[in-house]
């Protein structure tokens, strides 16, 4: 063609051609690197490394120990000696074997021959089954079923001659397989000692074999692993592969449907579950998980195959890179760290990062929401404990915890307890009169600090106050004319028991967040509180004052209940007493009682009623507008505000929430969940403040926020992030969840009301609690180990002692006292402590039969024991020191469970650790080799028979002999 | 330097930047020397470092280079390029046409090309090349997937795909089912209807734009200003909450800009009769809504049916059009035309007198 057709010059896109060909080629190159080369690959390969230098040292650690040398030696020895007598025998040997050849050609036939026979047997039977099912040929098949048509009668002969056929065929093949046996251990007893001596060998290199098997595997470095794993080859079977575990349990929220978590983490943490990477030279990825008991492990109760990774530690499941699966950084330092090493970045399309280790306790309570407490998560434990306690629920609703008692008392009968001018200084800084106290600081906070906000303040205080001692009645109380002994009062404070829910003086260091002895308010300064007349009433009655009150009835005597009263009222703060109350500055009032008015009608019309109003008119109307601002009835019983509604949000799903629904405001801190709910809880209203930190931003007073500032320790702000991160939104499948089976749930159900009620104040009960025990300074005064109480005592006993205390130890003075309990409780209670020991509930046959000789023998045996020297009987206690006495055995034949006593008697200890009760059957030892044939068993039943033979039947006539415990028999 | 960003975010403002660009887009017409290489070439490397010196800026580098975005940035220059290129030969060819000489395209010595080598060998050099810049362009930048969608959440920055920004700037000004169903639908048909409205026979097999100067302007006007220009703002320089920000401003999700809009109704009842709306005194049933709907109506009504004949009459170039094109055709013409001004005209409304909407019956959900 000439040149002249041509519209372009040939040669100029030759060279462009062969330009575009070399970037093209290049720019393939580039994408096949940058395919394969992936950040896990690189963590991979480097694990393998790792996992083939561990193995090369094991192996060569065995092969170099002296014994396998040894072992070895001797064994090539006696694999040769065995080569050389087979070599001395091998002309046999070869006969041999070349007998058994043949024999087996022989067998093969035969067997082969028996092998179609037999199909020929089997196609014959089912002609003549087929033939036989058909019908005579009459319509409507009214043959006999006995008669056989002539066709199936001819198949018939033909099935009996294949039969024949087959038996013989079986026959000549047993034959042949027989003489085959025989020849091939004709062949073996040449070989004998040549395999055994193999077998052995193959059992001393056994895991020699096991480690060089595996070495190969993570060798990779051979080329045939090689080239599986280059560039563009590594789709068949590469050695580099990401690994994930599918967790059917766990699920990724889709929206339109859930989809199992892929946990692909393990695809760089491979040694995740292999034990030896523990040690402190070796860093993440490589590291084995810490806890493999519990998590992780396959014999844990959280086995990876099941529940995965991301479950506890959140992130994104299928992230294969540092960044991608959302790592996520303690801090900034730790942020600059990895971004210099690992290139990471801040990941932001992913709800829920990884959480920091401080937190991860948090994701236990997802599965585990059945459970009041959870034996592996101590801070979400505390963190529960305080959310409850400080009344979080009051304010923002939280499913689970609905229907529980307000958190703080009840304001009807305000008037009775404490004047105005308290309760105003209280309000306005609870902790500067009681530091231990849950009551936050609603005022004179970050954000109402200015002067204008501390006028402010003051007004909305006075109207609080006003407004709730115009609603508060009063009660019909009594006042005895009894005269307090303050010295008295005090003994009894600190023995009747009232230390196992208060501290009387206020804990020099921070206590912490589950102490048991801050279940009741700390005593210290009640006489500038309150007066003595309420103390008085309310000792005798709490229920009177505060119906909801889990303060129990301690029955005090009019005189102990006076003259506790005028200890506890002796306790005052001389200095909070002299702060003075400013006066209400009625401008700010008005201005602040317009502003409320107008919220609901005009400016013109709240100007008119406000002028028509006297002053506690207008404090009144605040009052009522500010309880429903600050939410007071969130935790205060206020008539008038039964049903209003919580005024926070609602946190269910808080653990859950969109980071961008949190506002940061201006305060520097990383965006994470935690990191907003650590400095909400240090500082409610910090997100209120511009730049500086120092003034507001532009804000309305009914647009800042208003959550009270409490005042939480770090270590209660880290406890209570962890309790609300783990309130989330995820789902997990029953079978993953922690579900209680029906005994459980009762126990549970249990555990609640001894919580509630603060049981383990007094007494140790599960392994916990009895910290009344450190203002006891005599053990023999500690109030009753409860460990095994449901094995040891009848339940129907439980139930009426529960209902109705009767002193078992008289000699202690920490008092039982009466809860009140309703019969719902009470239920709960003793079928709790039932079910905790495994017991029948609440029927029970107990399977003795007590015979007088046994009765006798038993008697004797407790005499020898010397039983009644500590034990009371009858009420009539043995000359010893107090703290040496022991329970009123004369009550064990209604208390005490039959089978129990014989357990008891068995090892005490077992039962009650630190019991001051003596193991008398020492090693399983008899008491006396004289009774009972020297016996220990019928011993122990001979000691029950005699025990239950004692007491009254009428458990009430022997408590109230007990009651008068007085009687002591001379020295 | 700040003091020139600050101008520059202010003059990014859309109703600015809209402003700039219709004055810009009548005055290129008439000025030859943009349309010389000369000028292209310092063009180029004027707009080049703008982009470059504004790439120190934090916020423009972000917003520039964000794998959604980067098509946009070549899509201003490609948009500029072929502008340039296909304007360059139209006014060489003016110019030939006026002193006598035949267009270009006509004294090229090849009015047809052979398929090989010169057609095929060509388009497979382009492929290749073509190829390599997708493959570079997808290693550098990866696909921009966020997590699964929460129906509970809205992202503060809610945007559509970028061939969609258009129609999502015009919702700003329009009712959904104006700027989404019926406005698209009228391009569609519009673009469709162009073949049989244009009766001009001449332009065809070679650039020119002084004998088709009407077609060119009004297809220009509708593709780079009402479609491109709203593109290249819904990316740049619309951020959290559709609000406005300048290329060199940090997109606030908390930016609170005024907004209160007010219907034509209000307008005329409430602000000049004073009477307050009918539907008040007159009850908010059909005669009320239609009564205060009144003159929102005349005045759609009006637009579309009475100005086409009016300008016929009055203006000698609709006159012209009118001649030419034959009275259906004309109006068919008029109709799209105006069709496609109700946009600018619905936007400087908004602007200049903040008005909501012409006729606006939210009871009924019709709104325009």
């Amino acid at each position: 063609m000439p040149d002249a057709e041509r519209a372009r010059n040939i040669n100029t896109l030759n060279k462009l051609f062969a330009l575009g060909s070399i970037v093209m080629a290049l720019v393939v190159v580039w994408m096949v690197i940058n395919d394969s080369s992936r950040e896990w690959k690189y963590f991979q390969k480097r694990f393998y490394q790792l996992e083939y230098g561990k193995t090369r040292a094991a192996l060569s650690g065995i092969r170099a120990a002296a014994d396998y040398k040894r072992d070895k030696s001797a064994l090539d020895m006696e694999l040769k000696s065995a080569e050389a007598e087979l070599k001395q025998h091998k002309k046999d040997y070869e006969a041999a074997t070349k007998k058994a050849q043949s024999v087996e050609t022989d067998r093969y036939k035969a067997n082969q021959e028996y092998q179609f026979a037999k199909s020929r047997y089997l196609a014959a039977r089912y002609e003549f089954e087929a033939a036989a099912a058909v019908n005579n040929g009459a319509p409507g098949g009214k043959a006999a079923p006995s008669q056989l048509t002539p066709k199936a009668m001819a198949y018939q002969k033909e099935l009996d001659a294949k039969k024949s056929e087959m038996d013989k065929a079986e026959l000549r093949y047993m034959e042949a397989e027989a003489r085959y046996t025989a020849a091939q251990q004709d062949v073996e007893k040449y070989l004998a000692k040549n395999e055994a001596a193999n077998k052995k060998k193959d059992k001393l290199n056994e895991q020699v074999d096991r480690l060089e098997k595996k070495l190969k595997h993570v060798d990779l470095s051979s080329p045939s692993r090689w080239l599986l794993d280059a560039p563009l080859m590594d789709f068949m079977a590469p050695s580099l592969k990401i690994q994930q575990i599918v967790v059917d349990g766990v699920t990724n929220d889709l929206n339109f449907m859930r989809i199992p978590r892929v946990d692909r983490c393990i695809t760089c943490h491979m040694a995740y579950e292999t034990k030896g990477y523990e040690t402190p030279g070796i860093r993440q990825p490589y590291r084995t998980h810490p806890n493999l008991d519990i998590f992780v492990g396959a014999k844990s109760k959280h086995p990876a195959d099941r529940f995965g990774c991301t479950s506890c530690h959140q992130g994104r499941d299928r992230g294969t890179t540092f960044t991608t699966a959302v790592h996520w950084p303690v801090d900034e330092k730790q942020a600059h760290e990895w971004n210099r090493k690992w290139d990471w970045k801040e990941y932001e399309h992913w709800d829920t990062p990884m959480m920091p280790g401080s937190y991860v306790e948090s994701q236990c309570y997802k599965c585990h929401k059945s459970q009041t407490f959870i034996a592996e998560a101590p801070q979400l434990n505390r963190g529960r404990i305080l959310f409850e306690r400080a009344g979080c629920y009051g304010c923002h609703k939280v499913q689970g915890f609905e229907g529980l008692r307000k958190a703080g008392p009840d304001l009807t009968h305000l008037v009775d307890k404490v004047t105005p001018e308290w309760t105003f200084k209280w309000i306005k800084d609870p902790k500067s009169f009681r530091p231990t106290t849950r009551m936050p600081k609603f005022f004179d906070l970050t954000n109402t600090k200015t002067p204008d906000d501390l006028e402010r303040n003051n007004v909305e205080a006075h109207a609080l106050v006003s407004y709730l001692f115009s609603l508060s009645e009063k009660l019909e109380y009594r006042m005895t004319s009894l005269v307090g002994d303050p010295g008295r009062g005090k003994e009894l404070v600190t023995t009747l028991g009232c230390t196992g829910c208060h501290y009387v003086e206020t804990p020099k260091e921070k206590v912490p967040v589950d102490d048991r002895r801050m279940s009741g308010p700390t005593l210290d300064k009640l006489g500038s509180k309150t007066n003595a007349q309420w103390v008085f009433n309310w000792l005798k009655n709490p229920k009177q004052y505060f119906p909801e009150t889990n303060m129990p009835n301690l029955r005090l005597s009019d005189q102990e209940a006076i003259d506790v009263s005028s200890y506890l009222m002796s306790l005052r703060d001389t200095e909070f007493e002299r702060k003075n109350v400013p006066a209400i500055n009625t401008s700010v009032l008005d201005s602040l009682a317009e502003e409320y008015l107008k919220v609901s009608i005009s400016a013109t019309a709240a100007r008119a009623k406000l002028a028509s109003w006297s002053q506690p008119e207008k404090e009144a109307y605040l009052g009522e507008r500010l309880v429903n601002r600050y939410g007071c009835f969130g935790c205060h019983t206020i008539k008038g505000f039964e049903k209003a509604q919580n005024i926070g949000t609602e946190l269910t799903e808080e653990g859950s929430k969109n980071i961008h629904q949190l506002d940061f405001g201006f305060v520097n801190i990383p965006h994470t969940r935690h990191d907003w709910f650590q400095q909400k809880l240090r500082d409610p209203r910090i997100f209120d403040m511009m730049p500086n930190m120092q003034t507001t931003k532009v804000k309305r007073p009914d647009e800042k926020s208003k959550m009270p500032n409490f005042q939480f320790s770090e270590e209660e702000i880290r406890a209570l992030v962890t309790f609300v991160l783990g309130l989330t939104k995820e789902k997990i499948l029953p079978d993953l969840s922690r579900n209680l089976s029906t005994q459980e749930s009762a126990i549970e159900e249990g555990r609640r009301l001894v919580k509630k009620f603060n049981c383990q104040g007094c007494h140790i009960l599960e392994n916990q609690g009895g910290d009344i025990r450190k203002t006891i300074t005599d053990p023999g005064f500690y109030p009753p180990i409860l460990e095994g109480e449901g094995e040891m005592v009848k339940a129907d006993w439980l139930y009426n002692f529960l209902r109705n205390p009767q002193p078992i130890r008289p000699w202690i003075k920490v008092r039982m006292p009466t809860f009140n309990f309703s019969d719902v409780d009470l239920n709960v209670l003793t079928r709790y402590f039932a079910y905790l020991s495994k017991t029948n509930y609440p029927y029970e046959h107990y399977d003795y039969v007590a015979d007088a000789a046994n009765v006798a023998a038993g008697k004797g045996l407790m005499d020898r024991g010397q039983c009644f020297k500590c034990h009371i009987l009858n009420g009539v206690a043995p000359p010893n020191d107090a703290a040496n006495l022991a329970p009123d055995l004369g009550l064990a034949r209604n208390r005490l469970r039959p089978q129990w006593i014989v357990e008891w008697l068995k090892d005490p200890q077992k039962i009650k650790p630190n019991t001051r009760m003596p193991t008398f059957f020492v090693e399983g030892n008899a008491l006396d080799p004289a009774v009972l044939g020297g016996k220990p068993e019928p011993q122990m039943e001979a000691i029950r028979d005699y025990v239950l033979s004692i007491g009254s039947k009428d458990d009430i006539a022997a408590a109230a002999r007990t009651k008068a415990v007085v009687k002591r028999r001379p020295k | 330097m700040e003091a020139v960003k600050g101008f520059i975010n202010w003059i990014s403002d859309p109703r600015w930047l809209f402003l700039l660009s219709v004055i810009l887009f009548f005055f290129m017409f008439r000025l030859r020397v943009l349309w010389t290489v000369k000028f292209g070439i310092v063009a180029l490397i004027a707009s080049l470092a703008f982009f470059g010196l504004s790439m120190l800026d934090k916020n423009f580098r972000i917003i520039s280079t964000t794998p959604d975005n980067v098509p946009i940035v070549g899509l201003i220059f490609l948009m500029a390029f072929f502008t340039w290129l296909s304007l360059k030969q139209a006014f060489d060819n003016d110019d030939r046409l006026r002193i006598g000489q035949p267009p270009k395209e006509r004294t090229e010595r090849f009015e047809k090309v052979m398929v090989w080598p010169d057609l095929v060998y060509t388009e497979f050099i382009a492929t290749v090349l073509l190829g390599a810049v997708l493959v570079i362009w997808s290693i550098v930048l990866k696909a921009p997937l966020e997590q699964p969608s929460n129906p509970t959440f809205s992202p503060p920055v809610m945007k559509a795909p970028w061939y969609f920004l258009g129609l999502q700037e015009m919702l700003v000004y329009y009712d959904p089912w104006l700027a989404g169903v019926v406005l698209p639908g009228l391009i569609i048909v519009g673009l469709m209807a162009i073949p049989y409205i244009d009766r001009n026979p001449r332009g065809s097999g070679y650039y020119t734009f002084a004998e088709r100067k009407y077609e060119i302007m009004v297809f220009m006007f509708g593709f780079m200003i009402l479609w491109l220009l709203l593109i290249v703002i819904g990316t740049f320089l619309r951020g959290p909450n559709w609000n406005f920000f300048g290329p060199y401003e940090t997109w606030d999700v908390a930016k609170v800009t005024p907004m209160v809009n007010v219907n034509l109704s209000e307008y005329i009842w409430v602000k000049i009769l004073g009477v307050g709306l009918p539907n008040q005194w007159f009850g908010a049933k059909y005669m009320g809504i239609l009564l205060r709907e009144l003159f929102g109506f005349i005045l759609v009504i009006g637009y579309f049916t009475a100005l086409p004949p009016v300008l016929a009459n009055r203006s000698r170039l609709f006159n012209g059009f009118y001649k030419t094109l034959g009275g259906a055709r004309y109006h068919v013409m008029m109709f799209l035309l105006l069709a496609m001004m109700t946009l600018p005209i619905k936007m400087i409304l908004r602007w200049t007198i903040d008005l909501k909407y012409i006729v606006s019956i939210p009871e009924w959900f019709f709104n325009i």
